[in-house]
């Protein structure tokens, strides 16, 4: 009798815990409703939408050229690769060639945005963890990228410096100069993270066998990009389907084993090694010429499917003037188009019906696909490393929610 | 196991080699800035606060009421009313809001006789929003502070005629644009 | 294989009835079919070995109003790591019975997404283990990314909107005292 009582009052139950759209760790405003039995996760629901601002409707009402900083917002860390794959996008629906000496500016800056967006996601993921130092030592390679952004373009964050058909404006011999002495520099400071975390006892036992991810597994769940990697699979599409400069450099495709979060974590430092190498390469073999190509869109392009007059070049204003027929001003048609952005592949699926505005636009954003992830992966694990794996699949909110 | 595993177990070796890192770190020279005290001048074509160039004839500003930059602005912040009589538009009311504002310099780019740029100021926090609605004289006196903190004679924006870009797809007023000079007043001591 | 003769197989060989039409554009291939069969389908695209689409892409709707009927289609990106080739299936909802099968018993991926097209479209889903609102908050009434749904928004604000404007009208007549 009294063995039955105390058992009764031994009973446990599960705690319902709330990690709420403001929480330091989860890199924006993710909402995570945990289900805990004492401190292991039972299930995990994920809700998004606290950052949603309506990208793909505003889109359908703005030009082509008028919807280029909108897409900065995407996954505002790394904006270039963001621009970047939306020009790629359009100039395959139009059919237009960028010139040589654009691919290789674009190519310079995509890597230098991953290299720098994998610094972040390194600074936060090793802090979240409880590692510090990193963060501090990595903002200093960070502000040195940015400071070349801002010499090329004047911002440092949200650029709006592709254009389709080419890039804005050129960039400078000093430029130049000081990436080279950055690519030369760079490895020796991977080096000093590595020494930091990566053989630490502490670091070792936060994520070794934690998440694990079977490869059949991870690509049913549609993740890409080193999520996916780590896992064995080597999907990258930058080789796969390659864009602007990529035929012509050689990199590797760096490829894990187990699919926990230590092996998605060398995957991204050798990453940034390979980045550091495609960046070389691209400045040794820079060719000269034009930044834009000539049949590529000007700045005021009209909304409607009405063809602009050329301006009368007596005039000392020149104002825009339309013809009154309406015909195609751009190719109709359809297509999708992915890019190899730092957290996974960006596709851009553009329907475009003639007019200087698009149909519809679609982006298929990595972040999306990783969150609807993070309840197979948290399940079974602790809450602190609910913290790890938020951290592993690298996700930004404004990516995920547009 | 060998015996240096055993001596990294017990040594903690691994946690040496980063604490010795960190304390080489801590003697040298620190990365960072001390901003306010120390400030970094931005680059030129850092994109900042707006203002309209003033011309050296006629001493104000020289827009012409094409609405180019209105039309292209992707936060609609630009209002402008124009007059129009014989043929020629005058300005009336040119206002930027400079709260809505996301800086990304098309409007700059696409001004057919440089009329509006993107200065390098970018500390100009106030108190209260009215501050923030940019009007003509408004515009025009951030241009002369801006130029009265310029040590060049001359200014040219690095977005009125982008290096690389075919000339020919420029309209005449940028082709023939020139570097605008800049008068700096004698000090009187 | 070519991703035209993958369309060619559909229609000709195995679905004859299925396959409405095919396009091609700048190397991409779309085939149209009917809602009817399209768990069976991509069931086939993702288990023939010759073709082996395992990796879904993208799942999302598209509105044709006035354009075309029927008015909705959803839209399947399929690729194939091993194989290197990519098709596109769109599948035609109409507008009075706007139900179609879920595919999430195929690729767990496509959950979200499919979650995410009724938000936007109002498409709903047949055996979809978790059917409700993802972006827009679970109260929200319209579809937002119809074309009949305005770009400003509703003219009946949200209720949760109405407070932030009210609290923000408050706010603007604060004067700082220094």
């Amino acid at each position: 009798m009294e063995q039955m009582e105390i058992e009764k009052d031994l009973q446990t139950r599960e705690l319902t815990l709330n990690m709420g759209p403001q929480h330091p760790a989860t890199h924006g405003v993710l909402r995570l409703v945990l289900e805990l039995d004492g401190e292991t996760v039972i299930k995990c629901t994920p809700h998004v939408g606290y950052l949603h601002r309506g990208t793909e409707k505003l889109s359908e009402n703005r030009t082509y050229i008028y919807a280029l900083p909108l897409m900065d917002r995407l996954d505002y860390i790394s904006s270039m690769s963001n621009d970047v794959g939306y020009c790629v996008a359009v100039e395959r629906l139009f059919g237009i060639e960028a010139p040589e000496r654009a691919k290789y500016i674009r190519t310079i800056m995509s890597e230098m945005t991953r290299i720098s967006s994998h610094i972040i996601w390194l600074a936060t993921h090793a802090l979240d963890i409880g590692a510090m130092t990193v963060f501090l030592y990595s903002f200093r390679e960070r502000e040195w990228l940015i400071d070349l952004f801002e010499m090329t373009c004047g911002a440092r964050l949200t650029v709006s410096y592709p254009r389709i058909g080419g890039v804005r404006c050129d960039v400078s011999r000093e430029f130049l100069d000081s990436l080279y002495k950055f690519t030369e520099e760079f490895p020796k400071r991977i080096e000093e993270y590595e020494t930091l975390i990566d053989q630490n006892r502490i670091w070792l036992q936060r994520t070794k066998g934690i998440g694990v991810i079977s490869a059949r597994d991870a690509v049913h769940c549609g993740l890409t990009g080193p999520t996916l990697r780590g896992s064995g699979v080597s999907y990258d599409v930058r080789k796969h389907e390659p864009y602007d400069a990529y035929p012509f450099v050689d990199f590797e495709v760096p490829v894990g084993e187990n699919g926990d979060v230590y092996d998605r974590y060398r995957c991204r430092m050798e990453e940034l090694r390979q980045s550091n190498r495609i960046i070389r390469q691209c400045i040794e073999k820079m060719p000269d010429g034009h930044i834009l190509a000539d049949d590529a869109p000007d700045l005021d392009m009209p909304p409607e499917g009405r063809k602009r007059l050329i301006p009368d070049m007596s005039l000392s204003h020149a104002c825009i003037s339309l013809s009154d027929e309406c015909e195609h001003i751009t190719p109709a048609g359809e297509f999708y188009s992915p890019t190899e952005v730092p957290k996974g592949e960006l596709g851009f699926y553009i329907v475009s019906d003639g007019s200087g505005m698009p149909y519809r636009m679609r982006f298929r954003s990595p972040s999306f696909v990783h969150a609807s992830a993070l309840p197979r992966l948290c399940k079974g694990h602790m809450v602190a490393d609910v913290i790890a794996l938020i951290g592993t699949i690298d996700i930004v909110l404004g990516e995920c929610d547009r | 196991m060998t015996l240096r595993d055993i001596a990294k177990k017990i040594f903690f070796l691994e946690i040496m080699k980063g604490l010795a890192l960190t304390f080489r770190t801590m003697i040298n020279h620190p990365v960072t800035r001390r901003y306010p005290k120390v400030k970094r001048d931005p680059f030129p074509g850092f994109r900042g606060r707006h203002a309209f160039v003033r011309d050296s004839e006629t001493g104000r500003e020289k827009c012409v009421a094409c609405l180019k930059c209105s039309i292209v602005c992707p936060s609609r912040c630009i209002r402008i009313e124009y007059k129009e009589t014989e043929g020629e538009r005058i300005l009336e009311r040119y206002e930027i809001e400079a709260l809505r504002c996301v800086f990304c310099g098309y409007c700059a780019e696409v001004c057919p006789v440089c009329a509006l740029v993107l200065t390098e100021v970018y500390e100009y926090a106030d108190y209260s929003r009215e501050h923030f609605l940019f009007d003509r004289e408004r515009l025009l006196k951030n241009w002369d502070d801006f130029s009265s903190g310029l040590k060049t004679d001359t200014y040219f924006n690095k977005f009125w005629r982008p290096e690389g870009i075919d000339i020919k797809r420029m309209p005449v007023g940028k082709r023939l644009q020139e570097p605008i000079p800049i008068k700096h007043e004698e000090k009187v001591l | 294989m070519e991703p035209t003769e993958i369309a060619g197989l559909l229609k000709k060989e195995r679905f004859p009835l299925e396959v409405k039409g095919i396009t091609e554009f700048r190397g991409q291939v779309s085939v149209t079919v009917g809602k009817g069969k399209i768990v069976e389908i991509l069931q086939f695209l993702h288990d023939t070995p010759e073709l082996s689409f395992d990796y879904l892409e993208d799942l999302c709707g598209m509105d044709y109003l006035g354009r075309k009927e029927p008015r909705f289609e959803v839209v399947y990106h399929l690729y194939s790591m091993d194989h290197r080739h990519r098709i596109r299936i769109k599948a035609e909802v109409p507008e009075e019975d706007c139900v179609i099968d879920s595919v999430v018993d195929i690729w767990e991926g496509a959950n979200w997404h499919e979650r995410e097209c009724l938000d936007m479209f109002g498409i709903v889903f047949n055996g979809h283990p978790d059917l409700r609102r993802i972006l827009m908050p679970e109260d929200w009434e319209g579809y937002p990314l119809r074309k009949d749904y305005p770009v400003e928004g509703p003219e009946k604000k949200w209720r949760g909107f109405v407070e932030v404007l009210d609290k923000a009208e408050r706010f603007k007549q604060f004067e700082w005292k220094g």
